[in-house]
C-alpha cells in the first residue's frame, strides 16, 4: 500500500504549498524537514484528510481519500498529532484498547485480533509496568512510546506522525527514531514524520522532504540532497554552514582562524581535527602550526617549540592565543 | 477488579443518595403527611385519604419527577458540552444557552399573548430554538478561542447580551407577564403540571439514548478533534448530534424549571471524580443519576431554608456552584476535562 501526492496544493483558504508530486513507499521512513511556520503542519493534515486538498490528489491504495469513510481511513491510516491536553483519568491500557474503536463492537474491550496487537504493542514498547497509570502521569518519552503503541492498534498500512520527537531529549530522539525504522520495515508501514533535527533526519530517512523557507519542496535520499546542495541552500545561514563533507554544521567565522596541521590517525585524530575546526581553525597539510600526540598528552609545535598538555581544551586555548596577535594589529 | 467494585460501590451510593432524596422529597414540605397512608398509596393499595394522595400526585410527585429529569437532563447536557468543546468550565448555563432559551421564553411570554402559553408546547419550541441559536453562535465562536476559560466568557457576554434585549422586550411587557418572567427565571422544579410530565421526560430523558450510542466517539473526542478523526470518528456527525442533543436537553429543562445554575457543570465533574474515569459509557449514566441526586437535594434545600417554600432554586445552585467553578479553574490549569 502506498500514499500518493499528485500535484497537490495544500492551505488553508489559499493555497500555501504546492503543487507538490511525491509518494509514501511501504517499509520506508520519510522525514519532513522545515523551519517553523512553513506548513508542515498543514501538509500533514492535508495528507491526513483532515483538511480537503485545495488542488490535485492524494491518493491512498489508488483510492482518492475523500472518497474514504472516516472509519475507513482509520483502518488504513494512523495518525500521532501534537496534543496539549491532558487527559488525567485516562489509562494507557483504555487508550490503546478505545484505539480499536473501527474495529470492536460497543460493549467490546478488544476484538480477538486486537488482543494478540494489544500482547505484541505492550511487549515491544515495554509497558506492561504502566498499563494502569493515568497516560497523563507518563513522561514525554513514555507518552510518546504509548501514542505510537496506540496508532499501531489500529494496524495501519501508513503512520503520520506532526513532530512527534518534539519534546524529546536527544537520546530519546534518537531511540525513537530507530524503533520507527524497525517498524516501518517490519510491519512494512509507510511512516511519514516531521521534525526539527536536521543531523538525524540525515541518519534515518529512506526519503528525505525538505522545504524551505520560500517553500520550495525537494524529496529524495538525504545523501543525494546533500550532493545536490539542497541541504546547504535550505539551511545555511550567515553564523553557520553545512558542510558537506562531514554532513554537520560549522561556525562560519573561518576568517578569524589560523591554520593547524594535525598529526594523528584513527579516532583520536577525528575529534582533534573535529574540536579545532569547531572553533574556527582551518584544518590543512604542512602548516606552522602542528599538533600531535605522544605518551605526554597533546603536542603543539611551532617554531620547533613544544608545548604539551593532557587536556584538549588547553589545546584550543593555545590556539586561540596564536590568533590574538592578528586581531590586535587589525584593530 | 479493585477498579469496577469500586465503580459497582459508587453506583449504590448514587442510587441511595438519590432514593433518599425522593424519600425526604415525599414527606418534607409545607404540609406533613402520615406515614402510613403515603405507604397505601406508595404501594397501591389505595388510600381513604383524600387530601394525602392529591398532594402526593399533583405536588410532591411531578415535583420530584421534573427534580429527577431536569437533573439529568442538565448534567448530560453539561457533560456532553465539556467534552464537545474539551473545556472543563462548559455548561448548559455557563456558555450561555440557558440565556438563548430564556429570550426565546421572554419573547413568547411578552409578546406571543397567553395562547402559546397555555399550550403544551409552548414554552418548548422557543426555548428550544433560543439554545440552538445561542448553541450556533456558541459553536462558531469557539473555533477562534484556545483558552478555555475564554469560551467561559464568551458565555458570559452571549448571556449579558441576551439579558439586555429581554430587559428591553420587558419593559414593553404589562406588570402580570413581567411577574410571571421573573417567577420563571427564579428557577424551580414545582411549576410543571402532570399533563406536561411526559413531554418534559420525553425532550430531557431521551436524547441521552442516542448521546449514549455515540459514547465511544466521545471518548476518543477527549483526544484532540483532528486526533478523534484519525481513529475513525466521523466529525459532522457527531457534532451535529451533540448539538442538537446537549441544546435540546438544556432548552426543555430552561423551558419548564427556568435557568438553573451550576448543575450541568457540577454534574460530570462530579461524576469524573466519583467514578475516576474519562470512559462516557460509565460517564453518561453515572453523570445523570448524579445530576438528578443534586437537583433533589438542592431543591429540598430551598424549601427548607424558607419556610414559605419561594426561595429561588438559583439562589442555592449559585451558592454551592459558582466556587465550584472557582475551585475548577484553580485546580485545572492545564484545562484537562478528564
Amino acid at each position: 500500500m502506498k500514499l500518493q501526492a499528485l500535484g497537490l496544493l495544500a492551505g488553508y483558504d489559499t493555497p500555501l504549498l504546492g503543487p507538490l508530486s511525491f509518494e509514501l513507499r511501504a517499509s520506508r521512513l520519510h522525514l519532513l524537514l522545515g523551519p517553523n511556520g512553513v506548513g508542515k503542519s498543514t501538509l500533514i493534515r492535508t495528507l491526513l484528510g483532515l483538511r480537503p486538498p485545495l488542488g490535485g490528489e492524494i491518493l491512498v491504495d489508488g483510492q482518492r481519500i475523500q472518497d474514504l469513510s472516516a472509519s475507513q481511513r482509520a483502518r488504513k491510516m494512523a495518525a500521532v498529532l501534537p496534543h496539549k491536553q491532558a487527559v488525567s483519568r485516562l489509562s494507557v491500557r483504555e487508550l490503546l484498547e478505545w484505539s480499536r474503536f473501527p474495529f470492536t463492537r460497543f460493549f467490546e474491550k478488544l476484538d480477538q485480533r486486537g488482543h494478540r496487537l494489544f500482547e505484541e504493542t505492550v511487549e515491544r514498547f515495554s509497558l506492561e509496568g504502566f498499563l494502569h497509570r493515568p497516560f497523563s502521569e507518563l513522561s514525554d518519552g513514555e507518552r510518546q512510546r504509548v501514542r505510537i503503541g496506540a496508532a499501531l492498534m489500529q494496524e495501519p498500512k501508513i503512520l503520520i506522525m506532526d513532530e512527534p520527537t518534539a519534546y524529546l531529549d536527544l537520546p530519546h530522539r534518537t531511540t525513537l527514531l530507530a524503533e520507527l525504522l524497525c517498524l516501518a520495515r517490519e510491519k512494512e508501514m509507510a511512516i511519514l514524520l516531521s521534525l526539527h533535527d536536521l543531523e538525524l533526519a540525515l541518519r534515518f530517512a529512506d526519503q528525505l522532504f525538505v522545504l524551505d523557507s520560500l517553500r520550495n519542496f525537494r524529496g529524495a535520499a538525504p545523501e543525494e540532497l546533500i550532493l545536490n546542495g539542497t541541504i546547504a541552500k535550505t539551511f545555511d545561514s550567515s553564523a553557520a554552514v553545512f558542510d558537506t563533507a562531514t554532513g554537520v554544521f560549522r561556525l562560519s567565522r573561518q576568517s578569524h582562524g589560523v591554520r593547524v596541521s594535525v598529526e594523528c590517525e584513527g579516532v583520536t585524530g577525528h575529534w582533534i581535527r573535529q574540536a579545532i575546526a569547531r572553533i574556527g581553525n582551518e584544518v590543512t597539510e604542512n602548516a606552522a602550526l602542528n599538533v600531535s600526540v605522544d605518551s605526554a598528552g597533546f603536542v603543539l609545535e611551532k617554531n620547533g617549540q613544544r608545548r604539551t598538555t593532557t587536556h584538549l581544551h588547553e589545546l584550543l586555548d593555545w590556539l586561540e592565543e596564536q590568533n590574538q596577535p592578528a586581531t590586535n594589529k587589525s584593530s | 477488579m479493585a477498579t469496577s467494585l469500586r465503580n459497582v460501590a459508587s453506583l449504590l451510593l448514587l442510587l441511595l443518595l438519590a432514593l433518599m432524596g425522593i424519600g425526604v422529597q415525599i414527606f418534607y414540605g409545607s404540609v406533613s403527611l402520615p406515614l402510613e397512608e403515603v405507604i397505601k398509596i406508595l404501594s397501591f393499595q389505595g388510600s381513604e385519604d383524600y387530601i394525602t394522595g392529591m398532594i402526593l400526585r399533583e405536588v410532591r410527585f411531578p415535583r420530584i419527577l421534573t427534580a429527577l429529569c431536569a437533573g439529568a437532563a442538565l448534567g448530560c447536557s453539561g457533560l456532553l458540552m465539556q467534552t464537545f468543546f474539551r473545556n472543563p468550565l462548559a455548561g448548559p448555563y455557563e456558555l450561555g444557552i440557558s440565556s438563548g432559551a430564556s429570550l426565546g421564553v421572554a419573547l413568547t411570554l411578552l409578546l406571543g399573548a397567553g395562547e402559546l402559553m397555555s399550550s403544551d408546547w409552548g414554552l418548548v419550541l422557543p426555548a428550544s430554538l433560543g439554545a440552538l441559536l445561542s448553541m450556533s453562535f456558541v459553536l462558531l465562536m469557539s473555533r477562534r478561542v484556545s483558552q478555555p476559560a475564554s469560551l467561559l466568557i464568551l458565555g458570559l457576554m452571549l448571556g449579558y447580551l441576551t439579558s439586555g434585549f429581554v430587559g428591553m422586550i420587558l419593559s414593553l411587557g404589562d406588570a402580570s407577564s413581567l411577574k410571571n418572567f421573573l417567577l420563571w427565571s427564579f428557577g424551580t422544579f414545582s411549576g410543571v403540571v402532570q399533563e406536561r410530565l411526559p413531554i418534559l421526560i420525553g425532550f430531557s430523558i431521551l436524547p441521552a439514548i442516542p448521546a449514549y450510542l455515540l459514547a465511544r466517539s466521545l471518548n476518543l473526542m477527549l483526544l484532540g478533534e483532528e486526533q478523534a478523526r484519525t481513529m475513525g470518528v466521523n466529525p459532522k456527525r457527531l457534532s451535529l448530534v451533540l448539538i442538537l442533543l446537549s441544546s435540546l436537553q438544556a432548552a426543555v429543562v430552561t423551558a419548564f424549571c427556568g435557568p438553573v445554575a451550576f448543575l450541568g457543570l457540577a454534574a460530570p465533574h462530579t461524576a469524573r471524580m466519583l467514578f475516576r474515569t474519562a470512559d462516557h459509557r460509565l460517564l453518561i449514566p453515572a453523570t445523570m443519576l448524579l445530576g438528578a441526586s443534586l437537583a433533589l437535594w438542592a431543591d429540598w434545600l430551598s424549601l427548607c431554608v424558607s419556610s414559605a417554600g419561594v426561595l429561588p432554586l438559583n439562589a442555592i445552585t449559585s451558592i454551592l456552584g459558582a466556587p465550584f467553578v472557582v475551585f475548577i479553574l484553580l485546580k485545572d490549569r492545564d484545562g484537562g476535562i478528564a
